[in-house]
């Protein structure tokens, strides 16, 4: 059941569960959000950076016209400020410098070599562009399998090797599936290598603020306490002296859930220097060369099942192309871990067996983007339950439906020991398989297209890990361990509200749903309730926004606070109305008594202004600090199946996207709009994923997709209309029962539009292993499967 | 992404343009609505000394109905031609590719001059304009003269403009009376760049044009399949292989080789453009 949305005094829901408004639309709508391009401060430089324009070299020299030397720093101008080591606790794993500014060898295109700053970005360009650059280029190692082989060029010598790490993981009895195995299927897939775009790019802001002896920062990230403690860990500077504001941030997706080298760099100048403001505004193709790649992922697969179509048991081996570089946290060793883990999906499995490497190439880093090797797990389980039911001639969502875990068995602890929580996964694919009419598609089939294109229905389902706490983090080996948030709840003395939280919000529309959760418990008028987050001076300490949590880390933190706060309030109110403390209640902004009410603003007038009116033995002070974690740390389990209905030209191997219909199940909605809108904005980057985005490297190691001509993101002609139905089964150990959500959009439409491609292509024998799933692509399947058709 | 430093200036009329060409230091180069050259200055792939925007001038922006040809201005925008608020001589032709160029805030600013000196062969301009045969009308410090699309676009992103010569306008022939005309862009998504692009025109009495865009380093003008579509009374499914045999003829008369996928994609567009000029 849903939390029932309380009325405020206008009659309209603002509670948990209502369809409110935005409070941030007002500002983005008329154009008056601020984001760190906006910030105008007197006399600031605007950086640019003179990056590696080749793959993998040691520099020889890097020659700096005198005229303008004083506007470059290289690595040895930079003082009080260390290179960048992400060490984690997994076993073996192989660690580098990152240096903020390369001086010695470059390991790929785009790493930044010399910082440059002019009153603007153009002249700095201009600066970058008259530095010349002397590099002995070495063999760039482009391929993760040629790096993974024998006598492979070593990107770090003292590694021995281009590894950074080693999984394997076993469960289950395989030789015993292996004997009973009537179907065996072997696939190779292959998630392609793409960035993970944010509307707005990175972005700081970095001046000394004299007054307050401290560095200022502005800087648009997800997690501004997360980047502090990293400056401070840099830099030479106490953390009292470094304040990091995230001001209005245009997406994020985990590219921004970093701290990277450009970032800690221009930090440090500004700390050392202390008269200069300087500013870093990334563009599109620095994006494109140097933020974070992601999804680069290559999966060998062999499942085993019945006859019937029962999966009994999944072996993978998972190869991670992590590029030159461990960035700051977590480096590339989350998508390894999770890939392994999440292969199995909702599915019952008897036996499990996965072996992973991730290889270091001459490529730039990859790291977390919304859905964190999901999509590709996704991809994974997806495309093969959808062999194994053309295996045994059955429909695949009903083969789907059979082998998943049913409600009746939750909590279900899973082969690679995650605990699924609760929820009714097969119901979820046959709800989706109604939206999209899969009968209907059957007979259309049949009738075939006019204009000579074959229809497809694909489906993909996945749970996912939401709001998990210490005791999941610790298993990744990541050197931060988030397990709680915070929140700082201050009533005014007119009644109103200020809620400090420690996530950030760019997008989620947190401003919003949190005043609902504090609406919700203390009735104050929701539009005298605001947000404030993203600022290390204003609010408590928060791990940020990221992993799917802060709805329900956060939104419990409000709601704990806010239950604190009105702990204060009712004696307080108590004294006045002539009554205990437990017969106060508090609605519409006031508090009521069992013979009458007062305003909340009259209680603040008390608190802080008239206080001899305040209880003697009361703590008057209307400010409060609630930490909140769920009541357990292997997190709550959102669940979804993703529909696709496409048409596939074969002449030219163009997919056109004709149906796409999504069920979820994310527990307790807090806002349904915030909800269906990130599930379209998932779905939307997922198509991207699926279809559209991708970086290809040639042989020397150069990025072939560096600016938006080459580099296809979806617009708004590749979208269809989305469908959209609710489960609700609310989580047993969290506030109201929320999951949280805000990836999962992203992570099934690389499967479900891949197997919608195979069931369009059935009848040719075609399939599309691999994204995105280009025009190309599709047509090499098809020419490939007419060749052995007309071979056999 | 901000582009070198360069001189500007803005020309008042055509020969303003060259003394302001002839007096530059360095490279110049003439920018209109700048859709093409604006990227490539930001991204400096192009570095000229000296930028001469020609915009404004109103000899650029003449159009006039010859009768048996239309004159369009080299900086008639595309979306003039899109909204038909030129003469169209292409029987509907020309606003219906104007709708798939870019997208609607390029087509108002970009130009048909811009767009056939670039010369990029999967753009629309170059392929449609090779198609409808028309001149492209020059000036420059050697005087006025007009060529043919067919010998103006020399190769990629090469056209037969010498230095300082600013492209003026093309005279269109008006297409006959109950002209069928076909166009098929296939691209990566509503307003990218064509993966291939096929245009046909069907005159009648026999006769026909078939050009070929994103294939080769320039549209290929396809006479053996413009035979095979000229003698066409009807659309037949079964005529695609002809005309893939057609197509292939006329690429290596080109001098074009493809692989076999996209030969398969080629020949699929350029059969539903004849398909698309005959249905």
């Amino acid at each position: 059941m849903e939390a029932d949305a309380i009325m405020d005094g206008s009659g309209k829901a603002r509670g948990v569960g209502a369809r409110v408004p935005r409070k941030e639309d007002r500002r983005h709508l008329f154009g008056k959000g601020q984001f760190t391009a906006d910030l105008r401060l007197p006399a600031v430089q605007e950086v640019a950076f003179l990056r590696s324009p080749v793959a993998h070299g040691r520099i020889r020299r890097i020659a700096v016209p005198d005229e303008i030397r004083a506007q470059v720093v290289l690595a040895g101008d930079l003082v009080g400020a260390r290179p960048i080591r992400a060490i984690t606790d997994a076993p073996g794993f192989n660690a580098a410098d990152l240096p903020l500014l390369a001086d010695d060898k470059v390991l790929f295109v785009g790493q930044p070599i010399a910082l440059c700053f002019a009153p603007t970005r153009a002249e700095a360009e201009d600066i970058a562009q008259s530095i010349e650059l002397d590099i002995d280029e070495l063999p760039a190692v482009v391929d993760m399998l040629a790096a993974k082989a024998p006598g492979a060029t070593l990107l770090h010598e003292d590694w021995g090797n281009n590894l950074y790490l080693k999984r394997e993981f076993a469960a289950g009895d395989m030789d015993d599936v292996r004997r009973r195995a009537g179907v065996v299927i072997e696939r190779e897939y292959r998630l392609n290598r793409q960035s993970g775009v944010s509307m707005e790019g990175r972005a700081i802001l970095a001046h000394w603020d004299h007054r307050l002896d401290e560095l200022m920062v502005w800087n648009s990230t997800q997690m501004p306490h997360q980047a502090r403690y990293a400056l401070a860990l840099h830099l030479d500077l106490d953390e009292q002296q470094i304040h990091v504001v995230a001001p209005d941030v245009g997406g994020g997706f985990g590219i921004k859930n970093i701290v990277y080298p450009e970032e800690i760099a221009v930090a440090a100048v500004a700390a050392h220097r202390r008269d200069l403001a300087l500013r870093w505004i990334e563009d599109k193709r620095e994006h494109l060369l140097s933020a974070i790649h992601c999804r680069e992922t290559l999966y060998n697969v062999t499942a085993y099942a019945t006859e019937t179509g029962r999966l009994l048991g999944i072996d993978v081996k998972v190869h991670v192309d992590a590029g030159a570089y461990a960035t700051w946290p977590n480096g590339p060793n989350m998508e390894l871990g999770m890939a392994i883990k999440n292969v199995p999906g909702p599915y019952r499995l008897e036996a499990y067996r996965a072996e992973g490497w991730t290889v270091a190439t001459n490529k730039a880093p990859i790291g977390p983007y919304r859905g964190v090797a999901r999509p590709g797990a996704c991809f994974c389980i997806e495309r093969t339950i959808d062999e194994i039911a053309r295996a045994v001639g059955r429909e695949p969502h009903e083969v789907r439906m059979e082998n998943m875990i049913g409600p009746a068995s939750m909590p279900y602890r899973s082969l690679t020991n995650m605990l699924y929580d609760n929820g009714d996964y097969p119901e979820s694919v046959r709800m989706a398989a109604d939206m999209v009419d899969v009968p209907g598609i059957r007979a259309r089939q049949a009738r075939g297209e006019a204009d000579g294109r074959l229809v497809g229905v694909g489906f993909a389902s996945y749970t996912e890990q939401t709001a998990h706490g210490c005791g999941e983090w610790i298993t990744r080996g990541v050197p931060i361990i988030p397990g709680y948030e915070s929140c700082t709840a201050r009533m005014m003395p007119d009644g109103s509200l200020h809620l400090m939280v420690g996530i950030q919000s760019h997008g989620q529309g947190l401003e919003t749903t949190l005043a609902q959760v504090a609406h919700q418990e203390l009735g104050i008028d929701f539009d005298r309730i605001a947000v404030r987050h993203g600022d290390t001076a204003v609010c408590p300490f928060g791990m940020g926004t990221f992993a799917s949590r802060s709805m329900v880390m956060a939104g419990g933190a409000v709601a704990k606070a806010s239950r604190m706060l009105a702990a204060r309030i009712r004696p307080i109110a108590a004294q006045l109305l002539q009554c205990p403390p437990d017969q106060v209640t508090l609605r519409d902004g006031r508090a009521y008594g069992p013979s009458g009410d007062v305003g909340l603003d009259e209680v603040g007038r008390i608190a802080y202004v008239r206080q001899e009116g305040l209880p003697r033995d009361a703590d008057p002070t209307l400010e409060v600090t609630a930490t909140y974690s769920p009541e357990i740390d292997t997190g709550v389990f959102c669940y979804s199946t993703h529909a696709a209905v496409v048409a596939v030209d074969p002449d030219t191997g163009h997919v056109e996207i004709l149906d796409y219909a999504v069920v979820e199940d994310c527990g307790t909605v807090v806002n349904p709009m915030i909800v269906d809108g990130q599930i379209v904005g998932g779905v939307a980057q997922g198509i991207g994923n699926a279809m559209y985005e991708e970086i290809p490297y040639d042989a020397q190691g150069q990025p072939l997709a560096t600016t938006l001509a080459d580099y296809l993101l979806p617009g708004a002609t590749a979208i269809p209309h989305i469908k959209i139905g609710h489960m609700c089964t609310p989580a047993q150990f969290t506030e109201y029962g929320m999951k949280g959500m805000g990836e999962g959009g992203a992570i099934s439409p690389p499967a479900a539009i891949a197997n919608a491609v195979r069931d369009a292509l059935t009848g040719i024998g075609a399939e599309v292993c691999e994204t995105p799933i280009t025009p190309r692509r599709v047509l090499e399947a098809i020419v490939a499967a007419e060749t052995r058709g007309a071979a056999a | 992404m901000k582009p070198a430093p360069f001189s500007y200036a803005r020309a008042a009329d055509l020969p303003g343009a060259l003394a302001l060409f002839e007096a530059a230091e360095g490279e110049a180069k003439y920018i209109a609505g700048g859709q093409t050259i604006g990227p490539m200055l930001n991204l400096r792939l192009t570095q000229p000394d000296a930028l001469i925007d020609i915009a404004r001038i109103a000899a650029l922006r003449d159009s006039r109905d010859e009768g048996a040809a239309v004159v369009l201005g080299a900086g008639v925008r595309h979306a003039e031609v899109e909204d038909g608020r030129v003469p169209d001589p292409s029987a509907g032709l020309m606003p219906r590719a104007a709708r798939t160029l870019a997208y609607r805030a390029v087509r108002n600013r970009g130009t048909l001059g811009g767009s056939v000196s670039h010369a990029d062969p999967a753009a629309e301009w170059p392929n449609i304009l090779t198609a409808l045969d028309a001149a492209v009308l020059v000036t420059g410090p050697g005087g006025e003269r007009a060529v043919p699309m067919a010998d103006f676009v020399q190769g990629y992103l090469t056209v037969a403009l010498d230095p300082g010569e600013i492209v003026t306008g093309f005279r269109v022939p008006r297409l006959p009376a109950g002209c069928r005309t076909g166009y098929v862009k296939l691209c990566r998504q509503a307003g990218e760049f064509a993966l291939s692009m096929a245009v046909c025109i069907l005159p009648g009495g026999g006769a026909a044009r078939c050009v070929l865009g994103a294939a080769g380093q320039k549209p290929v003008i396809l006479a053996s399949v413009a035979a095979l579509a000229g003698r066409m009374t009807g659309w037949q499914a079964g005529a695609r292989a002809e005309v893939a045999a057609a197509l292939d003829e006329d690429l290596g008369r080109a001098g074009v080789t493809l692989d076999a996928l996209d030969r398969r994609m080629h020949a699929a567009t350029v059969a539903r453009s004849i398909e698309d000029a005959l249905t």
